[in-house]
């Protein structure tokens, strides 16, 4: 490996970490912030072989590569359990949040439906509040609920859907589809206190730490492997470059399980108001 | 040698670097504060005025609305309907007032409606009201009876009784308020024992003794006032002698402020309750802070109700929409203000996206001696304005406003001398 102009790869190093930060903290689409986190990711590690192998030169390595093999197998084996184990959690509450969503919004449409079943200015109010609760997720709560929480109107709009039911005079109540529908109510409810908790979550800074830290000691690891033909090492760099890069952004991305392009979106609401009924106003 | 150069080159640059840089101030922008300043209703309108123009300084005081200074237009609607149709049409056409801030009693609101479509103006009214209207040319920052009586009935029922009573003034506001009302109880289990009627203004003490007699002769548990005026204070005294206190037979006025209090003698009032979106008296900063404000302006005395207080945010609503939209065009000023909120001195506001009302809080308050009102309740959550009460179709709605005007003859009042008109259902037990 040449050592010449080493001041270059220091740049080349620096500046893709920075730009790595960046693309991290940025919201950018789905597509272009993978490929710009794999990219640099390759970018970081190839510039920083030709740092790392000054320090340590080949001659020691190969002498020790017996040791370090081991202890890269053991490294790679831990990191991998742990990557799996974040890509589970973060896809269990990614699916919980996607079947809560689902909940919520067919007991809407349940709700809604029953409404039928009620004397008109019941059902006009009940459909008035639904349609209005569901309008309100999709084109406001959705948008805020990641950054500023839940959105006081839809919050008024589902009180407002309780008070069409708790201040019904007793003759209404009678009705037998009055305990199903507050059944309904309640669903309604708990899933969105449950949508709300899980539009919060996040990965747990300390395994944040265990990801990014693992996957540096694997790359340190691989630089230090005692292998003659530079080209091949920096295949085996990028490739896990790639790996690695790819791992944290597939968890990054199912954090926030509304967030981003890959976040669920709120089309089971969508179609419950495209199957409302409408009274005549 | 620097400073010979610079006197022989003084009499060439000298007068050209000293002349002020022409500088033209954008003109103001045009706003119309339509309100009566004379007539019967103009003592209530008149805070309304201040709180617009007070609302309208602070605007100026801050650099204006996009770099501008805002120009208030102050007519007289002389408490008159058709003053202000035609007050309306000179604002918007001859004056060119981008927005108006206008109208308090329903009549002079209905009678401006027409104008503002017509000539796609911008309306911004300020006052509570019986609903059954949504155009796209008024943003309607007062609430809608599901704001404010339709919570507080139900409150009465849940802690007075269920016999209710239903007396107002003959004309549109309390004639659909209470026809909501008597739905509103059908629907939860309530009664209405009795509804009647008075003349706008009426103050003959045995017309009042008259009513009143035949109110406690139906002993409800509760009276729903929509009366307005001077008439509140000899409808008081009056339930007075007849033996009803506020506590064995408590009146809710849907009408009364604090603006209203302060020029009558408030004390036989007290221990009453109003439904309301705002009171004076409510805790916060900003509604401190307003208030504040308000007095300073408006000297100790004056008081500020749920009206005035409607006006002031919609002058505020209106600054931030068109400073979002970057132009006073009515069309981007209406986009601008579809779900836009505020945090005006009643709380939190938003403007409903579809029907231009605001979705604001509802709250029951009781009338204290000194003419202030004290919070009893409030509702937990803003509440979604709707105009069409849904114990009714809209055209149902609008059939009922309609007989109302024809059966008074073209106008939205009953006529001196006319006949009551009967109640809006006929389960009613007036006769």
């Amino acid at each position: 490996m040449k050592y010449h102009r080493l001041w270059h790869h220091w740049v080349l190093f620096v500046g893709s970490a920075a730009a790595l930060i960046a693309v991290k903290s940025a919201e950018l689409p789905t597509w272009p912030a993978c490929f710009l986190l794999v990219g640099l990711s390759v970018l970081l590690v190839n510039a920083g072989l030709p740092l790392a192998r000054y320090c340590v030169r080949n001659l020691f390595l190969e002498r020790n590569s017996a040791a370090q093999n081991a202890v890269f197998a053991v490294i790679g084996t831990v990191y991998a359990t742990l990557v799996a184990f974040a890509v589970v959690v973060v896809w269990e509450s990614y699916s919980d949040a996607e079947s809560t969503v689902a909940q919520e919004a067919n007991a809407l449409a349940d709700l809604e439906r029953m409404s039928r079943g009620f004397s008109v200015p019941v059902r006009r109010q009940v459909q008035e509040a639904a349609r209005t609760y569901a309008t309100l997720v999709i084109k406001v709560e959705w948008q805020r609920m990641n950054d500023r929480g839940p959105d006081p109107r839809a919050h008024a709009a589902l009180t407002e859907l309780w008070t069409v039911y708790t201040d019904m005079g007793p003759k209404l109540k009678e009705n037998p589809l009055y305990e199903t529908s507050v059944e309904r109510l309640n669903e309604i409810d708990d899933n969105r206190r449950l949508r709300l908790l899980a539009s919060q979550t996040e990965v747990p800074a300390v395994v944040w730490v265990m990801l990014y830290c693992g996957g540096v000691l694997s790359v340190v690891m691989v630089y230090f492997f005692g292998v003659r033909r530079d080209w091949v090492q920096r295949i085996l760099v990028s490739v896990l470059a790639v790996i690695v890069a790819l791992s944290v952004f597939l968890v990054a991305s199912l954090e926030k399980p509304f967030a981003g392009d890959s976040g669920i979106g709120p089309d089971a609401f969508v179609s419950v108001v495209a199957n409302m009924q409408n009274l005549e106003l | 040698m620097l400073c010979a150069l610079a006197l022989l080159a003084y009499p060439l640059l000298g007068p050209a670097a000293a002349a002020p840089v022409p500088h033209r101030r954008p003109p103001p922008i045009p706003v119309g504060v339509l309100h009566s300043l004379t007539g019967s209703v103009a003592i209530g309108e008149k805070p309304i005025t201040d709180a617009t123009l007070m609302a309208i300084d602070e605007l100026n005081a801050r650099g204006g609305v996009l770099g501008r200074r805002v120009k208030p237009l102050v007519v007289d609607g002389r408490s008159d309907w058709p003053t202000h149709a035609a007050a309306a049409r000179r604002l918007l056409r001859r004056d060119r007032a981008v927005a108006v801030f206008g109208g308090y009693t329903s009549a002079s609101r209905r009678s401006m409606v027409p104008v503002f479509e017509q000539l796609d103006g911008l309306l911004f009214y300020p006052t509570f009201y019986e609903g059954i209207e949504a155009s796209r040319n008024v943003v309607y920052t007062g609430s809608t009876p599901n704001q404010f009586v339709t919570p507080a009935v139900k409150w009465f029922l849940d802690n007075r009784g269920r016999r209710f009573f239903l007396i107002g003034s003959d004309y549109v506001y309390p004639r659909a308020v209470n026809a909501v009302i008597r739905a509103q109880l059908e629907s939860i289990g309530g009664t209405v024992a009795g509804e009647g009627y008075l003349p706008l203004g009426e103050r003959r003490p045995q017309a009042v003794r008259k009513a009143v007699r035949r109110i406690t002769a139906a002993r409800p548990d509760a009276i729903v006032s929509t009366m307005v005026g001077d008439t509140n204070l000899t409808f008081v005294k009056e339930l007075e002698r007849a033996g009803a206190t506020p506590k064995t037979m408590p009146v809710l006025s849907a009408v009364m402020g604090e603006t209203e209090l302060r020029v009558m003698d408030a004390r036989p009032l007290a221990g009453n309750y109003v439904a309301m979106s705002y009171f004076q008296s409510l805790p916060g900063r900003t509604n401190r802070t307003f208030v504040d404000r308000f007095k300073r302006r408006f000297g100790r005395d004056s008081a500020v109700s749920d009206s005035p207080e409607a006006a002031y945010t919609s002058v505020l609503l209106w600054a931030q929409a068109v400073e979002r939209a970057g132009s006073t065009d009515t069309d981007a000023v209406r986009e601008a203000l579809r779900g836009a909120s505020l945090d005006s001195p009643e709380g939190t506001v938003y403007v409903d996206e579809e029907n231009l009302h605001l979705w604001k809080y509802a709250r029951l308050g009781r009338i204290c001696p000194d003419g202030q009102i004290s919070l009893v309740w409030q509702s937990e959550t803003v509440i979604h304005p709707v105009p069409y009460s849904p114990y009714r179709r809209r055209q149902e709605w609008l059939d009922l406003i309609r007989s109302l005007y024809d059966g008074w003859g073209g106008r939205w009042d009953r006529p001196p001398g006319g006949r009551e008109l009967p109640v809006a259902t006929s389960k009613s037990v007036m006769p």
